[in-house]
């Protein structure tokens, strides 16, 4: 049986095996799915603050905490960065006016992030002005995003 | 220890007394949109108003994937020479309702929404937003701005995740007030919201409390 997790905004999951991990309703904010292959572990980050926050009263994590943390979980389960491939999906501006841009200041946040550690991105479906559902699936390392109004793919 | 400016909380008393405010508010607001529809509009009680995550907002509202025609305003207070960031409205309507709320205002019975249906969702929101911000304005004694209206039609989470991850970066919890209409008795709902900044709790406090100062 196959296990699923609902990963929410500013949070993180990682798994093996069995299991779904699933976004849903990604606008602007960007989902990242690491994966080894070799050991079928896996996991998703759904990153919405792009750089850390000064305010002491936030304790959101901005894209870089989150990897770091996602990152240290994938090692504690025997992963290695060498091993570990990313997909990256998100990043869309879903207003016309609003100046913020926060869409492509998390996908630069999150390439620079990636750069960093060595792991390279395989697939990406990333910007645009569309919301998507996004399923992670650790069996195989597939993910299946929906987008609002132009269907499914598999990247 | 230091208490930092952030450590002060709204009691259950400033929570009530600006929910009542508000409440004010929204039911102008409702009055204002049963004028425009030639439609009897009801308030749903009660209204929601405290502190929430900023991740768990849009489950006050609905499923993450729901979908949804939002309506987005960002609100400035014009506080002395100053204009600062104090929220953001938005009114959500379900897309089938939205679509339905269009087709009372034109007579018509359009099947999708269209630029013209989007306009119109827009001046609605300008409309009521303008009567409900009267109260907010006079209660914290300084003028409201309100931006263009802007629309996005799309999943529940993916309206509302740029708006929230603007304010992610003061504090992950903030105040959240919704209230629902239902146009012609319950077959429109909408839901009639306030995602205040974190900042402007400060303001709250210092017009509750005239003892705290900076």
């Amino acid at each position: 049986m196959e296990k699923k997790f609902y990963i929410s905004m500013g949070e993180f999951k990682v798994s093996k095996g069995d299991t779904i991990l699933e976004s849903l309703g990604v606008g602007s904010c960007v989902a990242v799915c690491l994966y080894d292959s070799k050991n079928k572990i896996g996991g998703m980050a759904h990153i919405m603050l792009p750089q850390a926050s000064k305010n002491i009263s936030s304790n959101n994590m901005s894209a870089e905490q989150i990897l770091d943390e996602m990152i240290k979980g994938l090692h504690a389960k025997g992963c290695k960065n060498l091993d570990l491939t990313a997909k990256i999906i998100g990043g869309a501006s879903m207003y016309e006016f609003l100046k913020n841009r926060v869409g492509v200041k998390n996908i630069l946040a999150v390439k620079d992030k990636l750069m960093n550690e060595k792991i390279p991105t395989i697939a990406e479906d990333i910007f645009g002005n569309q919301g998507r559902n996004i399923w992670f699936n650790l069996n195989d390392g597939k993910v299946v995003v929906a987008k609002s109004f132009s269907g499914t793919i598999e990247i | 220890m230091k208490q930092s400016k952030n450590d002060i909380k709204l009691t259950k008393g400033d929570i009530d007394a600006i929910k009542e405010i508000l409440s004010i508010g929204a039911a102008n607001a409702a009055t204002g949109l049963s004028e425009m529809t030639h439609s009897r509009v009801k308030i749903n009680y009660p209204y929601i108003f405290n502190y929430y995550k900023l991740k768990e907002i849009p489950s006050l509202i609905g499923k993450p994937q729901d979908m949804m025609a939002n309506i987005h305003m960002e609100i400035k207070g014009k506080i002395g020479k100053k204009i600062e960031p104090i929220g953001n409205f938005f009114l959500l309507f379900k897309l089938k309702e939205a679509i339905e709320f269009v087709n009372i205002l034109r007579k018509q019975n359009i099947k999708e929404l269209d630029d013209y249906g989007k306009d119109i969702l827009k001046e609605t929101a300008n409309t009521i937003a303008g009567i409900s911000f009267e109260s907010i304005s006079s209660f914290l004694e300084f003028k409201i701005l309100e931006s263009l209206p802007d629309i996005s039609v799309d999943l529940l989470n993916s309206t509302i995740d740029p708006i929230l991850s603007s304010i992610a970066n003061e504090g992950d919890k903030t105040l959240v007030f919704i209230s629902n209409f239902f146009v012609n008795d319950t077959k429109i709902k909408s839901h009639f919201s306030i995602v205040f900044h974190p900042r402007l709790y400060l303001l709250l406090i210092k017009k509750l409390r005239p003892e705290y100062k900076k």
